[in-house]
């Protein structure tokens, strides 16, 4: 009878973790806005270990990036993310390429460092490779935008801007200048735009 | 290179329907194409084609309307995007500003395919070759004083394999052309036109025995919408069934979960809140688009299209009960986690009074 009762606590655990497991696997893994903000741990450029919990109490942005991505890279020859950055010294700007080190579009980070230097991209860049981080927050496309509140809660979650056409609304700026006033962004969510992130199969 | 034998294929059954509807059309078949805009990946172009809905008889020159329709050539592999793009790109923008009689006028999306792409993301449109209709027409003005103005449109499109690339196009198109010109591409033009008309996504109420559809919420963790289509006895059957979503502002969709059902095609769609800092509204609706049904041979029996693929779309509108993602702010309706709550603590409080009436004996 123990055995049985055993076996039946046994069976009904691994239900309840592979339950769990296809429920956080799927898509819907994302971050919400008001979700706290997942931490990490990443390597920048220079090797050099930056994590979330560096920047406690400020606003972080997080840029999805990819060189190999024309929407990526039309953005910096642009200098859209530099200058909204720019404009706005009271956030932190991270760049986190989620690129799978097997995919045609990694690049080695000696390769990334003079791509910077060419755009004039001075904030920090972190390598994913493993496309972990990227997984947690939902990372979908190059680029694609976060901010973090200085309460460590995802504010914003979406495209940089309303994309190509005549007249585009920056929507990380107005963000950040909404968060800087003490408001919340509106809009908090849009549909982000661009290359897919190239995680692994 | 772009094949011949493609192009055919993919608008050979568009000229066909559209041939079997030219007997109705009496009108002198004039059209117009724009120049091709070309790059690696694509070429496109505006189209355009005197409408059937002019007066019957009426020579050219005379009140009628331009139909118009952007038209994509894609090398193998590559794609452009349905209204949703889904994981990753953007439909195409196409601008009108500078053309005021068309200032008001947008694209319609005909019935999207799914991309799946690295890591479990997923992006819709089409590969090939596609028309997108443009909608309303242009009308010409009955008393025909002067040429018409050509068309001068901006379009912002992306072009993606894994890779996409952002383009931007500046389309012209004759209309004055597309009034007067008469000849065998003016046929042609006129049947992709009705023919990618034709086979834009219908309202269930649109085609004869149509299913009924039914959108319900399923709260749970793991909350979703679950969409029946109740195609058992009806003209249309499933082959090879998918279901699209548009792009909705509050919440995320995921890959739809198809079983064919006793009552018909079911669809179990995991669907979760983008923002948990704004309350939620009572109810929302979502706009769907069901793809992969075929005319019943006997219902066709008497259609030319019976051989196409039929695509519904629809909206429907739901309740959204007190929903709220994992992590919840607080005073958001949990009451699963209220009551499991309750009984943890009436769980704890028993074995303390038990525990202390043991020691007491």
């Amino acid at each position: 009878m123990k055995t049985r009762n055993a076996v039946a606590r046994h069976l009904a655990l691994c239900t309840a973790l592979l339950a769990g497991g296809l429920v956080s696997t799927s898509a819907q893994a994302a971050v919400a806005v008001g979700d706290s903000a997942p931490a990490f741990e990443l390597l920048d450029l220079n090797g050099k270990k930056v994590a979330l919990s560096d920047f406690a109490g400020k606003t972080v942005v997080l840029e999805w990036i990819n060189p190999e991505c024309p929407v990526s890279r039309g953005y910096a020859e642009k200098k859209i993310m530099i200058a909204t950055a720019a404009a706005h010294p009271e956030a932190v700007w991270l760049g986190i390429n989620s690129t799978h080190a097997k995919h045609a579009d990694f690049v080695a980070p000696a390769e990334h460092l003079a791509y910077d230097s060419k755009q004039g991209i001075a904030y920090p860049v972190l390598y994913d490779s493993s496309g972990e981080v990227g997984r947690a927050y939902g990372a979908k496309t190059t680029p694609h935008m976060f901010i973090i509140d200085g309460a460590g809660k995802v504010a914003y979650n979406g495209a940089i801007d309303s994309g190509p056409g005549a007249a585009s609304t920056n929507y990380v700026g107005a963000a950040l200048t909404a968060l800087a006033a003490g408001k919340r962004p509106d809009p908090a969510t849009t549909k982000p735009m661009g290359c897919s992130v190239k995680y692994a199969d | 290179m772009r094949s011949m034998a493609r192009l055919c294929s993919t608008a050979g059954p568009a000229l066909w329907l559209g041939l079997a509807f030219y007997p109705l059309i009496a009108l002198p078949a004039a059209a117009a194409t724009g120049p091709w805009v070309e790059n690696e990946q694509a070429r496109v172009r505006l189209v355009a084609a005197r409408s059937a809905r002019g007066p019957a008889g009426s020579s050219a020159g005379s009140a009628a309307t331009i139909d118009l329709g952007l038209e994509f050539e894609l090398e193998t592999g590559w794609h452009v995007y349905w209204s949703n793009s889904g994981d990753a790109g953007y439909p195409p923008r196409l601008d009108l500003s500078r053309t005021p009689a068309l200032a008001g006028a947008r694209l319609l999306f005909p019935a999207p395919h799914r991309f799946d792409l690295p890591g479990g993301l997923v992006s819709f449109g089409y590969e090939d070759h596609v028309l997108y209709p443009i909608a309303p027409g242009f009308e010409v003005p009955a008393d025909g004083e002067g040429p018409l103005a050509p068309v001068l449109a901006r379009l912002d499109y992306l072009v993606c394999r894994e890779e996409c690339i952002p383009y931007t196009a500046e389309l012209t198109l004759d209309l004055e052309a597309a009034r007067r010109r008469d000849g065998p591409e003016g046929v042609a033009t006129r049947a992709r036109l009705a023919a990618t008309r034709a086979s834009l996504p219908a309202g269930p109420g649109a085609i004869a025995g149509a299913p009924q559809v039914t959108l319900r919420v399923e709260p749970g963790p793991a909350s979703s919408l679950v969409l029946v289509f109740a195609t058992s006895g009806g003209a249309l059957r499933a082959a090879g069934p998918d279901l699209f979503f548009e792009v909705h502002p509050l919440f995320a969709l995921d890959r739809p979960q198809f079983t064919a059902a006793a009552d018909g095609l079911r669809f179990r769609v995991p669907f979760r809140a983008l923002d948990e800092t704004r309350p939620l509204p009572a109810t929302t609706t979502f706009a769907w688009t069901l793809t992969g049904l075929e005319r019943d041979a006997g219902a066709a029996a008497d259609s030319s299209s019976g051989a196409l693929g039929v695509a519904l779309a629809g909206s429907a509108t739901v309740e959204i009960p007190h929903l709220r993602n994992s992590e919840s702010p607080p005073g958001a309706g949990r009451p699963s986690n209220l009551w499991m709550g309750v009984a943890l603590l009436a769980g704890v409080l028993a074995l303390f009074l038990l525990l202390r009436s043991r020691r007491s004996r």
